[in-house]
């Protein structure tokens, strides 16, 4: 438990991070973690209705699931703050089993898939890249799952199932911030969340990503309008050192317009519409991705080379001190502007209490500014190997 | 004070006692006047080192050339006499400072956000932006192709096919407000157009400036010396004709597209802007219609029946027109009940009052909602632009929270008998045939 007092705001915003995600599904019932995400809006045990007190209470909510993590989240008029608590610990302790809450969010996030992922152009890449990346480990499945099949399947033993093993005090982190006292938070959180049993600790036993040893490839034909390329390269977790390195390397790439892919390839030879590098940082072994969408005439292969031979710069030559400052003065200035919302205060305490310490999220800008040139030279060597690499060539059926 | 029971053992089937603040003030934005009558509004106030300094270009009454009123707001920062687009994007990336450019039918904005600590080092590199951009004929091109791109990859989505008609269907394709780039508009973006245009609209006498953050009496100061000396940027305005609004007799409109698994939905109309007195009162309809997620679009189309991952409604306004748009994604199959359900919805609005408990809810929660909007000195800093923008002053807010709290049931449903009506609607559906 956690609190962050600022009383410049009549607001509070509360959080509560559940310390599971689609990793921890079964193979079977993949999409299940973010399923279960919209049934714990389908009341609990003495409240029928999640939403109904929330807005009552002038408050906003929402959540959402990502591979390592689900996380619930709620501001509204500080002075009632112990609605949060009430509503948060009520379903922590005792979801309400509905039948037919279960029906009608089965349908609601098949529409979810479709809206999101099979109904729009290029909307379907996760389901193909992180299969090609991932072999063994779970990261092979995105948050939404494998298939609409899986969801269609989900009964309610497993939702009780799922609930019983993840949702207990023992797997959650909870924090405020905004106009509070931290005392009387304590206080709350002793009332309202001190009597829930803890639960037998969860063995998370997830079968390691191996070594990739060669390229992977894979070509799709789909409707879309023009050809895209999707390039992952694994890449340490976003719990070990090197992330700061990495996630800088990947600003160096492509983060704002003076980055070396856009000015390369979309400004100087003209082969790409739009082009994008990022670190998927997830807590098990993760993924570098660069994708780009080529314009008309261009062939991926082309495309592909140029790519590569970015890549190979970095590798072959350390980033100039200035260009290093640059991306870290960004990564610096985002922080601070990330701060402005209450929210995200929030949430930063609880998720760097669940990797380990909530004084990381003051640590996070000496993380970044420690990093050299050639710490992110190495970083790219390791990374941007081609027998670490599968690429996914997604091409126009026109 | 000695502690009861009830401080330390839950009552879990109650819900605490709930206060909304019995007065909401809008801390105003402060005012100021540059030597060249520049307006500067400004709000200090934040935690953060963090400033934003926002210039909006109003009149576009000499041209109404949507692609190429876009294309001079995107275009801008690509290139300047002494600096090319990637020298620029430099300076301000190695600041840690964004320039972000927008433009609709109405105004145009170029904003800057930067950390307190380097306002001076980027509010050169801004200046030169605005003062001296260069629309360098290899960026045009550049700008020409992948916007073409981005737009054939839009026109595969069904929600941008249905905004786009329906859109079309409320204003007529002449009309700005009704109207989309298409790939000829972009092929015939010329640079001499793009400069011409510039120069007679991102000028001192048709702009206001908004800052907020942690704004110092030197950065008022610093945009007296910059930008308010004397007038700067005004070449010839050309003479643009005034485009009137069309509409048509059709209500009802068919998208195919082929192979789709979701029908996107458009219910909507033309309505009252933001300055008639009803326009608050409609919020509060629009809120209980379907502008929050216990919203009765929401509760029947998504909770109860699960037709859709969501369904709102928005009353929204433009400078020279409201609008009330209805907008959903439904799985294929039941595209017709879905609408069916809408207009169902619609109805019960002018034919039965609004139950107490579920008007309080909404009160509450559009209070609260009020109060997020107004918590930080960005968000303080849009309300201001919201009501500037529109020639209008704070007692709009006070209107607003006034409404929110006494508009009566019996006033709802004459609003709804009145502004409402099923056939006042245009519907626009793109999908699976």
């Amino acid at each position: 438990m956690l609190v962050h007092e600022d009383n410049t705001t009549p607001l509070a915003a509360v959080n509560v991070l559940y310390d599971v995600g689609s990793r921890d599904e079964n193979p079977e019932r993949t999409g299940f973690a973010h399923l279960f995400e919209h049934l714990m809006f389908g009341g609990s045990q003495n409240i029928s209705d999640y939403d109904g007190p929330v807005q009552l209470a002038g408050g906003e909510n929402n959540a959402f699931t990502s591979n390592d993590i689900t996380n619930y989240y709620l501001t509204l008029p500080s002075s009632n703050i112990e609605t949060a608590f009430w509503l948060e610990s009520d379903r922590m302790m005792q979801l309400a089993f509905s039948e037919h809450t279960l029906e009608v969010q089965r349908n609601v996030v098949i529409e979810e898939f479709k809206q999101r992922y099979l109904n729009q152009p290029y909307g379907d890449i996760w389901l193909l890249l992180r299969p090609l990346a991932y072999k063994v480990h779970p990261y092979l499945w995105d948050t939404i799952g494998k298939n609409i099949s899986h969801i269609e399947h989900a009964s309610l033993e497993d939702v009780k199932n799922f609930f019983f093993t993840h949702y207990c005090p023992n797997r959650a982190v909870l924090s405020v911030a905004g106009n509070v006292k931290a005392d009387a938070v304590f206080s709350l959180a002793e009332k309202w969340f001190g009597s829930i049993d803890r639960k037998s600790p969860y063995k998370r036993n997830l079968p390691p990503e191996p070594e990739q040893k060669e390229k992977r490839t894979l070509e799709v034909k789909k409707k879309v309008p023009a050809d895209a390329i999707y390039m992952a390269y694994h890449c340490p977790s976003r719990n070990d050192k090197e992330f700061y390195s990495v996630d800088l390397l990947t600003d160096i790439l492509s983060g704002g317009k003076s980055s070396r892919l856009y000015n390369a390839l979309v400004k100087e030879k003209k082969l790409f519409s739009e082009i994008n590098a990022f670190t998927t940082a997830e807590f098990d072994k993760s993924m570098v991705v660069v994708m780009g969408k080529v314009l008309d005439g261009v062939k991926l292969t082309d495309a592909e080379r140029a790519i590569s031979e970015e890549l190979d710069k970095i590798k072959n030559l350390k980033a100039e001190e200035r260009e290093v400052q640059k991306v870290k003065n960004k990564v610096l200035a985002n922080l601070e502007f990330s701060e402005i919302d209450l929210v995200n205060r929030a949430l930063n305490l609880a998720y760097y209490e669940l990797t380990g310490d909530a004084n990381e999220a003051n640590r996070q800008q000496e993380r970044y500014l420690s990093v050299t040139a050639a710490d992110i030279q190495q970083q790219a060597q390791q990374i941007f190997r081609e027998e670490n690499c599968s690429v996914l060539y997604y091409y126009s059926e026109t | 004070m000695k502690a009861s029971t009830e401080d330390i053992i839950p009552d879990r089937t109650r819900i605490p006692e709930i206060t909304i603040p019995e007065k909401i003030t809008i801390p105003q934005a402060e005012k100021f006047t540059l030597d060249n009558g520049i307006k500067v509004y400004s709000v200090n106030a934040g935690t953060q080192d963090v400033v934003r300094i926002e210039f909006v270009f109003t009149d576009k009454s000499t041209n109404h050339n949507s692609a190429l009123i876009a294309a001079v707001n995107k275009l801008i920062r690509e290139g300047t006499a002494k600096h090319s687009a990637l020298e620029i994007s430099e300076m301000l990336d190695f600041y840690g400072a964004y320039l972000e450019t927008e433009s609709n039918p109405d105004f145009s904005s170029i904003v800057l956000f930067t950390l307190g600590k380097y306002v001076n080092e980027t509010l050169n590199i801004f200046s030169e932006v605005l003062f001296e951009a260069a629309y360098p004929e290899k960026e045009i091109d550049i700008y020409k192709t992948n916007s073409k791109q981005f737009l054939r990859v839009n026109k595969e989505k069904v929600s941008y096919m249905a905004r786009k008609k329906i859109s079309e269907v409320l204003y007529g394709a002449r009309h700005p407000y009704g109207y989309d780039e298409t790939e000829t508009d972009y092929d015939s973006l010329n640079r001499q157009a793009l400069v011409d245009f510039y120069g007679s609209y991102y000028h001192s006498g048709n702009c206001i400036i908004f800052t907020a953050g942690k704004i110092s009496d030197a950065i008022i100061k610093s945009l007296n010396e910059i930008f308010g000396k004397k007038d700067w940027l005004r070449t010839k305005p050309t003479n643009g004709k005034e485009i009137t609004f069309s509409s048509v007799a059709e209500k009802k409109y068919f998208i195919p597209k082929e192979g789709a698994l979701q029908s996107a939905i458009r219910i909507g109309k033309r309505i009252i802007d933001k300055r008639h007195p009803d326009f608050h009162p409609l919020m509060v309809l629009s809120t209980i219609l379907g502008g929050y997620f216990g919203s009765r679009l929401m509760s029947n189309i998504r909770e109860d029946k699960g037709f859709t991952y969501g369904i709102g409604s928005m009353l929204g306004s433009m400078l020279h027109s409201g609008f009330f748009i209805i907008t959903t994604e439904v799985r294929s199959e039941v595209t017709q009940q879905a609408i069916e359900e809408i207009y169902k919805e619609l109805k019960r609005l002018s034919a039965e009052p609004v139950p107490d408990d579920e008007l309080q809810m909404v009160r509450n929660y559009m209070l609260g909602t009020f109060m997020r909007n107004i918590d930080g000195a960005f968000h303080l800093i849009d309300r201001c632009k919201s009501i500037v923008l529109f020639d209008m002053d704070y007692d709009y807010f006070e209107r607003h929270i006034a409404a929110v709290r006494n508009t009566t049931p019996e006033q709802l449903m004459q609003l709804a008998g009145e502004y409402l009506t099923e056939d006042s609607f245009y519907e626009v559906v793109a999908g699976k045939k």
